[in-house]
């Protein structure tokens, strides 16, 4: 209560000062909180991809050659659906396993005639649409039967390109032509926001033969293809369980390529839903520490701020000096001080921490994808269009966030200072300056 | 019965550039419920000496005992405990906090004591305001008071936690003759009326002369 006072009465006096505080209090929160979110969108569980925690993924295979003259030959890429189940096919404690299309590709789509639209597409099977939830305005999903249909097999679309496409949802049954081959709608989906990588399109096709067959250009190659598998783990799973058996399906794949004049890495797959965005392409493919990178960025965003927080605070206690040393001569303990301080400059840190905590959100919901554009080389094409919703940030973790960055900014910045003027000789202080 | 007593004081300043011996040799005692003023040039280490009796600071060397108390042996929150419970404080520009209104400038030393509730705290702070006419200021910040308001407020403060003694340093060196006047009354009342003991730095004779006792100081010495 007091406190809450205190900071009022600042305001007033020491207009420039307590604002000063407060800004720099906002801008800190607000940096924590926007790196919060964007390292968060990766993870958060929204429809379609509600099982994310749970979902791992593997994306490649690196494959050497061993053969005579062929030393420094190597190659890396997606897996063909041979080596995907021989890696990860009926692995204990998976629930489900999917394969898809290892990247998303631009594609054209004609109906009637008409020029033709230009559309994202992935290719997934009949268990993509299991391990995610997908809301079917009209009709269903494929199966995996359906998928090596060759004649004519089916396709499901987005609300958005439906429309696009045909200027109505209720297109079941309706055909459309892709590369000179006709298909036939099964379903039209809820459009997926493309911050959703693995589930975002707008034309969802068949994963046919043609995707999952091998490389020919050399027998070793024959296990890389375009294919990514996605794993949804068994509640309760233990991933570094799944990753000893994967290593050893490895062991045994390196022995048939041994034969095929080649071999190849554990790369330490699968991955979570965190690290699946993040992999490279490169040979030896290190999961680099993400949480300690991340916590010294926190850092940073915090103690440097701090700093320059920690001056002010020591301004404004100039002024208060013969305050403290009146409470002192009256029987103040300097743990009674420091306590005082800690708790008035916790009021301010908490005005600047609620400031930041709503900028983050407006910049995240309004001005968040020209910056993901930047920030983000991977995936420029769905990082552009990509502005997450309300509810992908809304999320007690991001509250829990700010209040423990003010707690922490808050104990940074006051801490020195505050216990500095307690220790001051009381009669020295009392006599620093005329209040 | 001493209820002050200063042995050999001595206090150094050391800044950069001098050493001040502001305090040289000063063997003092001072009886309970006596009323005793302090006076001296300017720069002749009054308020240093009141400083170290009221245990806000410490002596270069010699030793320093208040009601029987070898200040020197204690910590921190012991001597915090020991001001708050024996001693009220009077300066001349009153000190008062101005973020805080009237009556919670008085009830600071209450909120450092151990075990007082709010009730019994705010029944304790309209006794004293009421005792010393301050009533109708309660709710008024010290900056919507006058001077010799002000010091009644300070001098409100210094009493409410029922100190055995009571240091001012030039309680009225801020105030006109009347105000003065009146505060010099009111510190009469606490030593007659409640027995209190009080030392009071003071340039003025005719204050003075009304005290039990004078000790004069020159340059750090005692000279009567
Ligand atoms: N914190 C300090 N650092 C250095 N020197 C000091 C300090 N406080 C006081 N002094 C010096 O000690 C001497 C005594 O100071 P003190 O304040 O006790 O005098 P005083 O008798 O109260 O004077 P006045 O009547 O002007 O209030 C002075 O020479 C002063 O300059
Ligand atoms: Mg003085």
């Amino acid at each position: 209560m007091n406190y809450i006072r205190q900071l009022f009465y600042d305001m007033r006096h020491q207009k420039m000062m307590t604002w000063v505080s407060i800004g720099g209090t906002a801008v800190s929160i607000f940096l924590v909180l926007v790196f919060f979110m964007y390292n968060s969108l990766p993870t958060v569980e929204v429809a379609p991809e509600t099982h994310r925690q749970r979902i791992y993924g593997a994306m490649k295979l690196y494959v050497e050659l061993t053969g005579e003259g062929k030393e420094g030959w190597n190659a890396s890429g997606g897996l063909s659906y041979d080596a995907a189940q021989k890696l990860y096919g009926d692995l204990d404690g998976v629930e489900a396993i999917s394969y898809v299309s290892s990247g998303s590709g631009s594609i054209n789509v004609i109906v009637d005639g008409k020029p033709p639209v230009s559309s994202i597409a992935i290719g997934v099977d009949g268990n993509f649409w299991k391990i995610y939830n997908f809301n079917f305005i009209t009709g269903r999903p494929f199966t995996e039967e359906e998928c090596l249909n060759t004649t004519r097999p089916p396709i499901v679309l987005s609300e958005k390109m439906a429309r696009h496409l045909f200027g109505i949802i209720d297109v079941v049954d309706r055909e459309v032509n892709i590369g000179g081959r006709p298909y036939v709608v099964v379903g039209v989906v809820e459009d997926v926001n493309p911050i959703l990588r693995n589930t975002w399109a707008d034309v969802y096709m068949p994963l046919g033969e043609e995707w999952r067959k091998g490389w020919d250009n050399q027998p070793a190659y024959v296990f890389l293809g375009s294919l990514k598998v996605l794993l949804l783990y068994a509640e309760g799973t233990d991933p570094e369980n799944i990753k000893a058996q994967v290593r050893s399906r490895y062991a045994t794949l390196n022995s048939e390529l041994e034969k095929l004049g080649g071999k190849t890495q554990y790369d330490n797959s699968p991955y979570d839903a965190e690290t699946m965005g993040k992999n490279s392409w490169s040979k030896s493919p290190t999961v680099t520490n993400i949480a300690a990178k991340r916590w010294l960025v926190y850092a940073l965003l915090l103690l440097l701020p701090a700093i320059n927080l920690s001056s002010m605070m020591r301004g404004r206690l100039q002024h208060r000096i013969s305050e403290i040393g009146v409470r002192r001569a009256y029987g103040a303990r300097r743990r009674d001080i420091v306590g005082q301080l800690l708790g008035e400059n916790f009021v301010v840190t908490i005005v600047g921490g609620c400031i930041g905590l709503i900028l983050s959100y407006v910049f995240m919901l309004f001005f968040s994808s020209a910056f993901f554009s930047m920030v983000d080389r991977w995936s420029s094409l769905a990082a552009k269009m990509a502005t997450p919703t309300f509810s992908m940030l809304f999320s007690w973790q991001a509250f829990a966030i700010a209040l423990g960055a003010c707690f922490v900014l808050n104990v940074l910045t006051a801490s020195v200072p505050a216990w500095r003027a307690s220790s001051l000789q009381p009669a020295l202080a009392i006599s620093k300056n005329k209040s | 019965m001493e209820i002050i007593k200063l042995k050999d004081v001595n206090k150094v300043y050391r800044t950069k550039e001098i050493e001040t011996l502001a305090l040289e040799n000063v063997n003092l005692d001072i009886k309970e419920g006596e009323f005793v003023s302090i006076m001296g040039p300017s720069g002749c280490g009054k308020s240093t000496l009141l400083n170290i009796i009221g245990l806000l600071d410490t002596p270069t060397s010699g030793t320093v005992k208040i009601m029987d108390k070898m200040t020197a042996d204690m910590n921190d929150s012991q001597l915090s405990a020991f001001r708050n419970a024996n001693i009220g404080f009077v300066f001349q520009s009153f000190h008062l906090i101005p973020s805080l209104n009237v009556s919670e400038n008085v009830a600071l030393p209450l909120v450092y004591r151990h075990g007082v509730s709010a009730s019994e705290r705010h029944k304790l702070v309209d006794d004293v305001l009421r005792r010393l006419g301050l009533s109708h200021r309660m709710r008024h910040l010290p900056g919507q008071l006058s001077g010799g308001q002000c010091q009644r407020v300070a001098i409100a403060r210094a009493i409410v936690g029922d100190p055995k003694i009571v240091l001012a340093d030039e309680p009225t060196g801020n105030l006109d003759s009347k105000m003065g006047q009146e505060v010099m009354d009111i510190l009469h009342k606490l030593n007659k009326e409640d027995g209190r003991t009080i030392v009071m730095v003071t340039h003025n004779e005719a204050q003075a002369r009304m005290t039990d006792r004078i000790i004069r100081f020159f340059d750090g010495r005692q000279v009567e």
